[in-house]
């Protein structure tokens, strides 16, 4: 407090005022910066892109298809834009939308931006099968995406075209070093999950996982019976068509997922590009 | 002087103590005349035969330990050429010259003598020169303070590493807030000459810039580099390759500066010259300075420009202690290949040690209040009149009256390069003030009243006072 009147009474002092009056009138001459406010019309999310297959939009990372998909089942507008470079993100990782405030929204806060926004063109469910839709994401976000991080940094095989789509555009020796670092993180999330890498198993694994997937799903359109999509629609059609996109994929996919993923592919993505 | 005689014991009498200390002046004075007749007759003596044939017989170098003897060869070699005892004298101080500033010896002694030699020829002479080796291991601490920060370093040293005058420097600074640097460096003089050296260094260096542009970057880079002395004045020349990352976006920076997160790979050949001509770094009262740099990238990596920059200051004495100087700076950075030059290649512009008035990199393009995006070329320029202060006129302080102003621009791809120039000279920002300047032996402190007279709506303007510590002003 008495610091607080001490600082009015420096601050209220005329010599201080009539010098804050003074400087008040410079500069003296004003130009206008040539450079103009860059704002965003709509929200923008960056990505990795292009997709696996030419003339996809959607990315050829799952993470990016899934943010891609969710944001496209809520009808917002928004554009993508192919950053390629994790470095922009403040998580360090792609995607990351910025919305026209400026503000820069990842993971969660998407999540939430969207159904706090647009919840309308969300499906609505109950609270078991909000549980269900945790389980099943857990599900995806473990069995699915081990096989996936395997197939893209562990398959020698693979090696060349995830080189090409995640590390291509840089300059060498750039490329090899990002290369490393990238495979050294991927290997690194894996063993968090899995003590030891089998391949036999991990690959297993992700059938098993989508076979519940495939007998949870049925013959509706959306999980749940739900006549819009929900987030879980997001993560499991993220996988489902990534996994069927990698030229080399590794796991079986049942034939209602892939109808169903192929519906969500023509009706949201392709419509809306 | 042999002090033997000198009375040790004080109680003894202080005539005898006067007796001596008379006889032992005199004795002195003579022994000085006969020196300065001796050095007389020599001088003669060497003036007059400076033109009679003479040769150099042998060449001994005593008291070295780990220096190798083709640093020696390359060293001497003239004088070995020289065949009158007037170049013999001259090549074989310039030889000792040499060695002195390779800094590996303690002390060089020279002797010529006749060679002892019972198969010399006439006129041969023999060299010696006796030397001792410095240490090899040193370190060195240190402080530097500039451009809004201060920072702390240390330098661990091998001095004579090969034998051959080479050094390898270990370097460490870590600073409040501009950057943390870690540097190895392997120099070598070249044919032992210590106005020609060639290097090769290996560093890693993280800037933070968040406080003008919101993000850090961290290069990791290797160079190579000739640093040599012409008449012209210091050059050097380098091709270096670095990696620069820029990363650690802040949450609100501008959205061009997220966008230039990223790696990028510059490869490129420099030359710098600097003539320094100044009786000051700091606080010049005459003298001038130009340095050229010019930089071609784009060899490998996904970095093209070319980038030319000049700075010059002129300071002349006025008399009573008055000092006028006046500075011209500009720079241009052309990106081929690409769209746009990346953030870590462009100017920046303002600042205490810059253009006064404005805020550290406060001047040229921006999107928004926030960050600066640096530019592609500018121009700044500044007049200063130093005056003495009464009563201080003995310390180093004067008073400061100037003006100064600058203008920094993108460059456009689409446009002609003349149009984007012609925008630079139409918006200069410009300021002046009145302060005081302390040159102390480390740093120049300085104290401005600043007044920004013209300005871009989106200069970050220091109106009032502002304070410069650091040792370049311009």
């Amino acid at each position: 407090m008495s610091n607080q009147t001490w600082r009015n009474t420096i601050n209220n002092n005329p010599i201080q005022q009539s010098i804050r009056q003074f400087l008040a009138k410079f500069p003296l001459k004003t130009h206008r910066s040539p450079y103009g406010v860059r704002e965003l019309d709509d929200p923008r999310l960056y990505i990795w892109g292009p997709g696996w297959k030419s003339g996809q939009e959607t990315s050829f990372d799952q993470e990016c298809v899934k943010w891609q998909t969710f944001l496209k089942f809520s009808k917002s507008d928004f554009e993508t834009k192919r950053s390629n470079e994790p470095l922009m993100s403040p998580s360090g990782k792609l995607p990351f939308l910025i919305l026209t405030t400026g503000d820069v929204l990842v993971d969660d806060s998407i999540e939430k931006h969207v159904t706090d926004m647009y919840s309308d063109n969300l499906g609505r469910i109950n609270e078991q099968q909000e549980a269900d839709s945790q389980s099943f994401i857990a599900l995806a976000d473990t069995k699915l995406r081990n096989a996936l991080l395997y197939n893209l940094w562990c398959e020698p095989a693979n090696e060349s075209i995830t080189y090409k789509k995640y590390v291509g555009h840089y300059a060498k020796p750039l490329d090899k070093l990002l290369f490393q670092k990238y495979k050294k993180l991927a290997v690194k999330e894996l063993l968090t999950r899995k003590p030891v890498l089998n391949k036999e198993e991990i690959y297993q694994e992700a059938d098993e996982a989508l076979i519940a997937i495939s007998n949870a799903l049925g013959d509706s359109k959306y999980f749940f019976g739900s006549s819009l999509p929900t987030f879980v629609d997001a993560v499991v059609f993220s996988y489902i068509h990534v996994i069927l996109n990698i030229p080399l994929n590794e796991v079986q996919v049942q034939s209602n997922l892939i109808k169903y993923s192929e519906k969500i592919y023509n009706e949201y993505i392709l419509s809306g590009f | 002087m042999d002090n033997d005689e000198f009375p040790l014991r004080a109680h003894e009498s202080d005539e005898k103590a006067e007796e001596f200390m008379n006889t032992n002046l005199e004795a002195k004075a003579k022994k000085y005349k006969e020196y300065e007749e001796a050095a007389i007759k020599l001088n003669n003596l060497v003036f007059d035969t400076k033109d009679c044939p003479f040769y150099v017989h042998s060449f001994r170098i005593h008291g070295t330990q780990k220096t190798r003897q083709s640093l020696f060869e390359s060293v001497v070699y003239s004088a070995l050429q020289a065949r009158t005892l007037g170049s013999i004298i001259d090549e074989v101080h310039l030889a000792a010259d040499k060695l002195n500033r390779l800094d590996i010896f303690k002390h060089i002694d020279v002797f010529l003598d006749k060679s002892s030699d019972p198969l010399a020829q006439p006129g041969a002479i023999d060299v010696i020169l006796s030397t001792e080796e410095k240490s090899r291991f040193w370190i060195k601490t240190g402080t530097e303070i500039g451009n809004d920060a201060g920072s702390a370093n240390i330098s661990l040293n091998i001095r004579n590493v090969f034998g051959g005058a080479e050094t390898l420097e270990t370097y460490m600074s870590a600073g409040t807030q501009t950057s943390y640097v870690f540097e190895f460096c392997l120099a070598k003089p070249i044919n032992g000459n210590p106005d020609s050296k060639v290097d090769i260094s290996a560093y890693r260096l993280t800037k933070n810039n968040q406080s003008f542009s919101s993000h850090d970057e961290i290069l990791h880079g290797i160079a190579l580099r000739w640093r040599v002395l012409s008449k012209l004045g210091f050059h050097e020349l380098t091709y270096g390759t670095s990696w620069r990352q820029i990363c650690n976006i802040a949450k609100d920076a501008t959205l061009s500066i997220r966008e230039s997160a990223g790696h990028s790979l510059k490869s490129s050949v420099a030359h710098t010259l600097v003539r320094d001509m100044r009786d000051d770094i700091m606080l010049p009262s005459r003298g001038y300075y130009i340095k050229l740099f010019q930089e071609l990238a784009g060899f490998n990596g996904d970095v093209f420009f070319v980038k030319n920059e000049f700075e010059s200051q002129i300071n002349f004495p006025l008399g009573k202690g008055f000092i006028f100087s006046a500075s011209l700076r500009n720079g241009l950075l052309f990106p081929f290949k690409t769209q746009q030059s990346k953030i870590s290649d462009r100017f920046f512009l303002g600042g205490a040690q810059s253009v006064r008035g404005f805020k550290l990199n406060g001047m040229g393009p921006r999107e928004d209040k926030k960050d600066s995006l640096g530019g592609d070329a500018y121009v700044a320029a500044g007049v200063s009149l130093f005056t003495p202060l009464p009563k201080l006129s003995r310390h180093p302080v004067k008073g400061h009256f100037f003006v100064n102003g600058g203008s920094l621009m993108q460059i456009n791809p689409s446009q002609r390069l003349a149009v984007s120039l012609n925008n630079l000279a139409k918006m200069p920002s410009v300021s002046a003030g009145v302060g005081v300047v302390y040159r102390s032996s480390i740093l120049r402190l300085e104290v401005n009243f600043c007044l920004p007279l013209i300005a871009t709506n989106t200069d970050k303007l220091k109106k009032g006072l502002q304070l410069g510590l650091g040792f370049n002003f311009w």
